[in-house]
Parts: C-alpha cells; sequence; structure tokens
C-alpha cells in the first residue's frame, strides 16, 4: 500500500500543522496578574478541575490539529494505492475476462449475475487513462476478444459489454485465459488479467493457471448468496437406437442442486403427445425419471422433456433424437477356428431379418467411421485389445468368442486400459469330450431369457457340444453366468462393469455342436442380441448431442445441392448460421448459440433433426470458495470499483474533506458543551445571588 | 476624655458608638470593682448562696437569722462585680492587604478602633496584639485615654506584613495574658481551621470568652469573573494561571468548607463566630457581640 500526492509542491503547508499548537501555548503564557489574598483555594479548585479540564483541552487542541492536517492533505491531493499499485504514470495492459457462460444466466429475481458481471466489467475499464491498453474477452465454450489486439479505445469496449449477450455455453477457463495470455504477449507496462466470474465449482476447480511473473491476475466474483437450482441433467434412450416396434426406455436424470429436497412434475413431449411423472428430488442429490416409449417406425423423431421453470431457467428444457434402426447392425469379426462360429452367428442374424451382419476386418477396428450395434469376435486371440476397447467404451457390446491357446491373462486385459500384451501364464485349453457336453440356463431371470420362461418357445439350452474352452469363473474377469455347463464350466458369461463384455463359450461348429440345429436357437440369438445392448451404460447415450458454441455438421448425399440448404433454429425460425462447404463434401454450420431442436432443410423439406441442450455442467452453480478463488493466484476484489481503486489508486480527498468537516464538528460540539454548561452555572448562579459562603 | 482626628475613630464613628455599651456575657477576672460579674466572692449587693461557718470566717458574715431557726452558723455570700480585659486580636498579615475601599485590613483596623474605644468608655481595660506570623506587637491591658490613643496611633502606623499563622501566634500570646476575659480576635483566617482551634484551646480551657470575626472581601467570597488570569499570591508571591470561570466552582466548594469547619468548630467549642463582609458596615458586627 503506498500513498502519492499529486500537489506535493504544497508539502511546505504541512508546517501549518502546528498552528493550534501555537495558538493554544501562546494564548496561555500571557494572562493578566492579579494579586490575590490566598491561592490555596483556587489551587484547591484547580487540582479537582484540572482532572476534567485538562483532557477536554487536549482534546480540543488534538481535534483542531487533526483537522487542520485533514485540510491541508486535502489541498495536496493524496491518492492511495494498494495490491501492488502505485505507479500512476505507468502504461497499463488490462484484458477483462467476460464470463458469458449459461451459469452466468442465474437470476436473483431483479437482475442476472451476467448484467452484474457486465457492470463490473465496465467498472474497470472506466478507471483505465487514455495511455492504456485493453481488451474484453467474453468467456464460453471459445473465448471471443472484443479486438484482435489491445487497443486503446475503451469507449468501444465498454459498448461491447453493453451489447454482449449471454451465452448457453459452457466455460472454458483455461482457453479464456490463454488467450488473454496471447493478447498481453510483447505489451510494454503493467500487464493485468481481471477476471469477472460466478467462478463456478464446477469449472473452476483444479484449474492451476500459469502466468507469466509479470502478469497480475485479479478476481472478481459476483456471486452474492446461494443459487438453488433443479437441473435436467440427461436424456438418454435405453436402447440408443431402438428397432421398430420395440419398447424404449428414455431415462431422464433430474438433479436437485440445494439443500432442500424439491418435488418436480418431468413432462415428456413426443409431437403433440405429453406424459408427466412427478418425483421428489433429495437435497444436493438425483434421481430419474423413466417412460416407456413404443417406438412405431424407423423414422428419426425428436423428443422433449421439461420441467417448470425456475430461476434458472436454461437446464429446465433438454431434447433428444431419437433414431430408430431399420436393422441391427452386428458387427462381425472372424479369425482361424472361429469362422465357423462366425458363419453361424451370421446366418442367424439373417434368419432373424431385423439384424444386419457385416463382416469387418482388423483394419476396420481402427477406422472411426465404422459403425455397429453389436461386434460380435470369433476366434480372436486378444491381440491389439485397444482396438476392440475402442468399441466397448463408446458402449457397444463385444461379444468374444475367444481363441484355443491363448493366454487367459488376455480375458482380462481387454477390459483394462494402457494394459501390457502378456503372453506368460496358463493358457485357454480346448477340451475335447466324446460323450459330448449338457449346456443349462443359470441366470433364467435374465431378460434373455424372458420369451422362454413359459416354455412357448423351447429350453434355448438345448443341443449338445463335444468341445469347449475349459476354464473356470476364478479365470474369467469378475461377471456372472448367463448359461454353462452341466459341470459348472461357464458357456455365456457376461462381465460386470462399465464396459460392456460377453464370453462367447458354446462352439457353433459343425459336427462339434447341434446347439445350431435346434429351433431354439434363433429366438434365442434374436433375445440375446436385442437384450445384450440394453442396460449398458453406452447404450443408454444419447446418440447424438450437441453443446451450444459447437458446430453441427452434415454430410449430405450427392443427391442434395448444398446451396439449397438451410438451417432452421428452435421454433422454426431462421437461424443467421453460416454454411460453409467442406473439403469432403459436407456442410457445417457456425458456432451454435441457443440449445434447442435444429433442423437441416432443403426446401421445405426436413431432412434431419438437430439436438443442441444445454450444457449439464453449467447447472451446479455453486462457486468456488474464496480461498479456492486465492489459490488460483489471484487477488479477489468485491467489486469492479475496488479493481480500479487498487490499480488507478483511490483519490483521498472526498475523505479527508469528511473527516475535516467532521473533525471540526466534534471540535465545535465539545466546545459548545463547555459554553452550554458555564451558561448554565451562570444562569443558577442567578437564582441564588447570596452564593454559598454566605 | 479627650478625641484627636484619628483615620479609624473619626467623630461620626463616635457619635453612633454613643448609643452602644460593650458588655458581652462573659464571667471574668479582675483588680478593680466594676460591672462585670467574678468568680470571687465578694461584697456586693447580689446574694450568691449559704454556706456552712469554717473557723476564721467573718463573723459579720453569719446569718443570724438562720442561726435563729437552725442553731447552726451559716454565711451569707455575693457575687464579687469586676472590671473586664477585652484582649484583641488583629491580623495584619499580607493578606489582610487584599480587598479595595477598604482593604481588609483597614476594615477590621475600624472595627478594632470602635471596640477599643467602647471598651475603655465602659472603664474596662482593653489590649492589642497585631500579628501576622508572629505577634508583631502588643500593647498590654489599659483603661486609660492615653492608652486608647497609644492603640489608635499603632492601629494607623499598621501596614500588612508577612504571611499568616494565626495558630503559632496564639499559642505565643497566651503567656503574656494575665487575667481571663474576652477575646476577640479579627482575621481572614488563611489557616488551618483544627489548628486555630487547637491553639484556642488554652485560653477556653481557662475560661476565655472567645469572639471570631472572619473578614472577607465579596471579591474571596465569589470570585468574580476574569477569564483567564494569573492570580499571584499576596502572601507567598505564588502565581498560578486559571481560568475563573473553569475554577470558580471548585473555589466557592472550598471556600464553604472552610467557613463551614470554621463554624462548625467553633459551635461546638462554644467559641462566637461571625462572618464580616467587607462590604457591610462594622456596626453590624458590633450587634453580634453587644447584646
Amino acid at each position: 500500500m503506498s500513498v502519492l500526492f499529486l500537489n506535493a509542491i504544497l508539502w511546505p503547508l504541512a508546517i501549518l500543522v502546528a498552528l493550534p499548537l501555537i495558538v493554544h501555548l501562546f494564548a496561555r503564557a500571557r494572562p493578566p496578574l492579579v494579586d490575590f489574598s490566598s491561592v490555596e483555594f483556587i489551587q484547591r479548585a484547580l487540582r479537582f478541575t484540572q482532572r476534567i479540564r485538562k483532557p477536554k483541552d487536549w482534546l480540543l487542541l488534538v481535534l483542531r490539529t487533526l483537522a487542520v492536517a485533514a485540510m491541508i492533505l486535502l489541498f495536496l491531493r493524496p491518492v492511495l494505492f494498494s495490491h501492488g499499485g502505485g505507479r500512476l504514470f505507468e502504461q497499463r495492459n488490462v484484458v477483462v475476462i467476460l464470463d458469458a457462460s449459461a451459469s452466468m444466466g442465474w437470476s436473483d429475481g431483479s437482475q442476472t449475475r451476467f448484467a452484474v458481471a457486465c457492470a463490473e466489467a465496465s467498472e474497470i475499464l472506466a478507471g483505465l487513462s487514455l495511455r492504456d491498453a485493453a481488451d474484453v474477452i467474453l468467456a464460453g465454450a471459445v473465448p471471443r476478444p472484443v479486438f484482435p489486439a489491445m487497443g486503446g479505445n475503451i469507449g468501444y469496449l465498454q459498448g461491447a459489454i453493453r451489447q454482449a449477450r449471454l451465452t448457453s455455453e459452457a466455460l472454458d477457463p483455461e482457453a479464456a485465459l490463454r488467450q488473454a495470455l496471447r493478447l498481453l504477449n510483447g505489451q510494454e507496462g503493467r500487464k493485468e488479467i481481471c477476471v469477472v466470474s460466478d467462478f463456478q465449482a464446477s469449472n473452476w476447480r483444479g484449474i492451476q493457471p500459469r502466468l507469466p511473473p509479470d502478469v497480475g491476475l485479479t478476481c472478481v466474483s459476483v456471486v452474492h448468496g446461494e443459487a438453488p437450482n433443479a437441473a435436467l441433467m440427461r436424456v438418454d434412450m435405453d436402447p440408443a437406437r431402438p428397432l421398430p416396434g420395440e419398447e424404449a426406455t428414455l431415462l431422464c436424470e433430474v438433479a436437485n442442486f440445494s439443500g432442500k429436497p424439491q418435488r418436480k412434475t418431468v413432462v415428456l413431449a413426443v409431437d403433440s403427445a405429453r406424459t408427466s411423472r412427478e418425483t421428489l428430488i433429495p437435497p444436493w442429490g438425483r434421481a430419474n425419471v423413466l417412460f416407456k416409449q413404443r417406438i412405431s417406425s424407423s423414422a428419426s423423431f425428436t423428443v422433449s422433456v421439461s420441467l417448470a421453470e425456475d430461476h434458472f431457467p436454461g437446464d429446465d428444457r433438454r431434447w433428444a433424437r431419437v433414431d430408430p434402426a431399420d436393422a441391427l447392425r452386428v458387427g462381425l469379426l472372424s479369425f482361424g477356428t472361429g469362422e465357423a462360429t462366425a458363419a453361424v452367428w451370421a446366418k442367424g442374424c439373417r434368419a432373424l431379418g431385423w439384424a444386419r451382419p457385416e463382416p469387418l476386418t482388423m483394419q476396420d477396428l481402427l477406422n472411426p467411421e465404422t459403425r455397429c450395434d453389436i461386434l460380435m469376435l470369433s476366434g480372436w486371440d486378444g491381440t491389439e485389445p485397444e482396438r476392440v476397447r475402442r468399441f466397448l467404451e463408446s458402449g457397444v457390446p463385444v461379444v468374444w468368442y475367444p481363441a484355443a491357446g491363448m493366454p487367459l491373462v488376455r480375458l482380462r486385459s481387454v477390459l483394462m486400459k494402457d494394459a501390457p500384451v502378456v503372453d506368460a501364464g496358463p493358457k485357454l485349453i480346448w477340451e475335447d469330450k466324446p460323450e459330448s457336453f449338457r449346456l443349462k440356463v443359470t441366470s433364467p431371470n435374465h431378460p434373455i431369457f424372458r420369451a422362454f420362461a413359459d416354455g412357448e418357445y423351447g429350453d434355448p439350452a438345448r443341443g449338445r457340444v463335444r468341445g469347449r474352452f475349459a476354464v473356470t469363473t476364478t479365470q474369467l474377469p469378475a461377471g456372472e453366468a448367463l448359461m454353462s455347463y452341466m459341470d459348472g464350466t461357464p458357456a455365456l458369461w457376461m462381465c460386470r462393469g462399465e464396459l460392456p463384455l460377453l464370453l462367447w463359450n458354446i462352439p457353433l461348429d459343425e459336427g462339434i455342436s447341434s446347439v445350431q440345429k435346434q429351433g431354439e436357437f434363433v429366438p434365442f440369438l434374436g433375445e440375446f442380441l436385442l437384450e445384450v445392448r440394453r442396460g449398458s451404460p453406452g447404450s443408454i447415450r444419447a446418440a447424438s448431442e450437441c453443446l451450444p458454441g459447437q458446430t453441427l455438421t452434415w454430410r449430405p448425399g450427392l443427391e442434395v445441392r448444398t446451396d439449397e440448404v438451410r438451417l432452421r433454429g428452435p421454433d422454426d425460425a431462421e437461424v443467421p448460421v453460416r454454411l460453409v462447404e467442406m473439403a469432403g463434401g459436407g456442410l457445417w454450420s457456425d458456432r451454435i448459440e441457443r440449445p434447442g431442436v435444429y433442423s437441416w432443410v432443403v426446401g421445405d423439406r426436413v431432412i434431419r433433426h438437430e439436438v443442441v441442450n444445454f450444457p449439464a455442467v453449467e447447472s451446479d452453480l455453486r462457486p468456488l470458495s474464496v480461498s479456492e478463488i486465492k489459490g488460483l493466484g489471484a487477488l479477489t476484489a468485491a467489486s469492479g470499483r475496488e479493481v480500479r481503486e487498487w490499480q488507478a489508486g483511490i483519490p483521498l480527498w472526498p475523505r479527508l474533506l469528511w473527516i475535516a468537516l467532521a473533525l471540526l464538528l466534534c471540535e465545535g460540539t465539545v466546545a459548545a458543551f463547555d459554553v452550554s454548561r458555564r451558561a448554565a452555572k451562570a444562569r443558577d448562579e442567578t437564582l441564588t445571588p447570596e452564593g454559598k459562603s454566605t | 476624655m479627650t478625641h484627636q482626628r484619628y483615620q479609624y475613630l473619626r467623630p461620626e464613628d463616635i457619635r453612633r458608638l454613643a448609643g452602644f455599651e460593650f458588655a458581652p456575657k462573659a464571667v471574668v477576672e479582675g483588680y478593680f470593682a466594676g460591672r462585670h460579674v467574678s468568680r470571687a466572692r465578694g461584697s456586693s449587693v447580689e446574694f450568691r448562696d449559704y454556706r456552712q461557718y469554717v473557723p476564721g470566717d467573718d463573723l459579720a458574715l453569719v446569718d443570724w437569722r438562720v442561726y435563729g431557726r437552725t442553731d447552726r452558723f451559716y454565711l451569707r455570700t455575693y457575687d464579687h462585680e469586676t472590671s473586664m480585659d477585652c484582649h484583641l486580636f488583629l491580623d495584619s498579615s499580607a493578606s489582610m492587604g487584599f480587598g479595595k475601599d477598604p482593604t481588609k485590613l483597614e476594615y477590621a483596623s475600624f472595627f478594632t478602633a470602635c471596640l477599643a474605644y467602647l471598651v475603655i468608655r465602659g472603664g474596662d481595660r482593653v489590649s492589642l496584639q497585631i500579628f501576622d506570623r508572629k505577634i508583631r506587637t502588643f500593647i498590654p491591658p489599659g483603661s486609660t485615654g492615653s492608652h486608647l490613643n497609644g492603640l489608635l496611633n499603632l492601629l494607623e502606623r499598621n501596614r500588612p506584613g508577612e504571611r499568616t499563622s494565626l495558630a503559632e501566634s496564639l499559642r505565643s500570646s497566651f503567656p503574656l495574658l494575665k487575667r481571663r476575659g474576652i477575646l476577640i480576635v479579627v482575621s481572614d483566617f488563611f489557616d488551618e481551621p483544627a489548628a486555630i482551634f487547637a491553639a484556642l484551646g488554652p485560653y477556653l480551657h481557662r475560661g476565655f470568652k472567645v469572639f471570631l470575626f472572619h473578614v472577607l472581601t465579596p471579591a474571596e467570597l465569589e470570585l468574580e469573573e476574569k477569564g483567564l488570569v494569573a492570580f499571584r499570591d499576596l502572601e507567598t508571591g505564588q502565581r498560578i494561571i486559571a481560568h475563573t470561570e473553569d475554577v470558580r466552582e471548585g473555589y466557592l466548594d472550598a471556600m464553604g468548607r472552610h467557613i463551614d469547619s470554621l463554624r462548625d468548630l467553633a459551635t461546638r467549642r462554644n467559641v462566637d463566630y461571625t462572618m464580616a463582609r467587607t462590604d457591610t458596615h462594622f456596626y453590624r458586627l458590633f450587634e453580634r457581640l453587644i447584646q
């Protein structure tokens, strides 16, 4: 903290501070001399009155001296600098990062956090002088600087702040800070970054800004009080691509970001049909609401899920696009001895009609464009597991009929990320038995076997097998046996965990197995394929969802002229989006600002729906604590005015004027009290003129 | 009795004093028969008591009528009337020089002179002691005109002296007074009341009738408003700077306590105390003294 005097030339006036003291001493030095008979009684009285009088004299002297000192300082025009200020004549380069993310839209009933933040940012800029340079970054999913480089037109920046609009994007704080550093790079003078934000913990926690030592960071939080909120966090379809005629489950996750339980009604709208469910969400908890939806056709459609609006309406509505599949895409990949089993799987799929087997190669697994609903591997020995794990991680169920002789440890390593390929240890042994093995259902309550429960479709475990992999449950990853052989050897093993992996230990080779010849095999395969893609975390992830701040892309077919393509925003309004032709013949839009359903339109015909949803990370409005903000290596200010005062200095003359007036008022009060006391005494004596002594 | 023109005993004062007679109610002892009751039994017309005859008594005093009734010898006794000694103590310390028209000393001198005149006119004897820190002058008791002249001359020559020590002066003068009588102290009593009455103790024990006249000016009693002034003590020369408005209340309290203390002690010791303000005529003091 330092003080600069703008009129330092007037410092000699400081000698006037001694004026009251001089007057005080001079006035006391020359009283008239009076002879008196005996001063003993005066001395006694003086001893008594000095105990009262003397402090009052000193108080008056101090008050007068302070008042004179305050008035002298007033003319010296001091400016107080704090937090590293004090270099008044140095050029300043200030980048204001204005948080325009969705969470800033929370309103306390009168104004949004964003409106407060704009006012604070404008206040910070108001403290800059003509020689200073500044820029404003509107921070969202991507930082948007007002000037491409630092500029001195502060008025324009303030105008840009006034016209700034709140986005529905999630904040990327690191991108904003990087952009600010880019702007400050190479600038002369002081460099400062001022972040005006709600410092939402879900965005800012864990951020460690690495700033050069000559760049200062100041944080202005616009959060005052709690911000209770209820939000729709997720809308998922299970399965993600249902088949026509299939009953899918729509799963809506509702969160309560407050300390009190909330009862909410969740409304599902599909075309003109509306269905509602009520749920009670615990404090700081979540609740799931399920809607059953029968898929009537293979045409894609959108659903809307909403809550009653609260102080933060942005996250009270979500959309989901349902893309029914005309057929189940079953990716088939066979190796060596597994080709026979894969051929039976393909044949079974074709027999089902709604499942389409698609032969793949290991090279196809590397191609990100390769899509399938289920991946079935036959005879794979577990090499290059990362290629398969990519499918598992994207939620595609993988059915694996392993290869004989492969190390058993690979059964586990496919589930583990970055697992080393180990060939040591026991291997998977093929075992033959002339009198054949018999199968049994070990988890009859599993949905796969629901259709066979009343026996109408026969026994799915019918058929015999003369060879199998000799494996025990302890050698397999943790899971559950859906079918097993009579001796307990698992035949169909579902691994437990987030990755949907199933081990198939039922050979379907001609001459080894009779399972595929049974009439129950095709229905069993159908039920197996339908149910295996349900319930796993991947299957309930929304098929396609875009966030505000991202771009929508579409690769139309050759029959579509790209210049006829339009993108319509929510409420069928034409949105000002720019369409750019890509190298591959596709189209992409500008960054999307508002959540809602967007439609690619050719002429009057809607070709494709796109869903843009509110970023769930913005719903939890809890801010960082002050200590956490300080942990960013920043100064924390309560307002933009405070930042302005820190940097531009606080002119102290108004305060000194008030102080001087207050001191003079106090001095007058003390003096007036003394005068009134004497007047009252004189009045009392007038009433008793004889005096006490007579 | 012939009178010169004296400063403190003017003709108009003598005319006004013609109606006064100094006769305080005090039992005195004296050599000459006079108007005042003595503790000594003697011959006079005032019957006092009977007492039994003892050998050696004057047979002329035997009451034969009582003997005829009781067959016992009783003597009739009478009070002995005697002349009175009035001892005047005049404080002439520096503080008595305070005041204007008149100063306290002038006021006290007027009163003392008139009092001496009244005493001598009544045939009694009067003595005068002028003191400040100690006894400066002592004129033994006398009742003649020349004695009065000497007193008046002394008063006219008298000037304020050093600081007051009334108690010390009273202690010093006690051996000088041969006979008990009336003791009149005229002073501003700027001394400790307890010390003053301790010094008066021997006089009271011996039977003196004591009168205290406390001479003060209005300025001392009320402390005039003069603003910030430097007070110089007339006795010690000490200077004190004070604002009269600030110290007045405390001063009046202190002065009031001093006077109350003197009055209280006087009442308890059966001493007559009178406040003598210099703005009231000293004749008023005789009303207190002569009853």
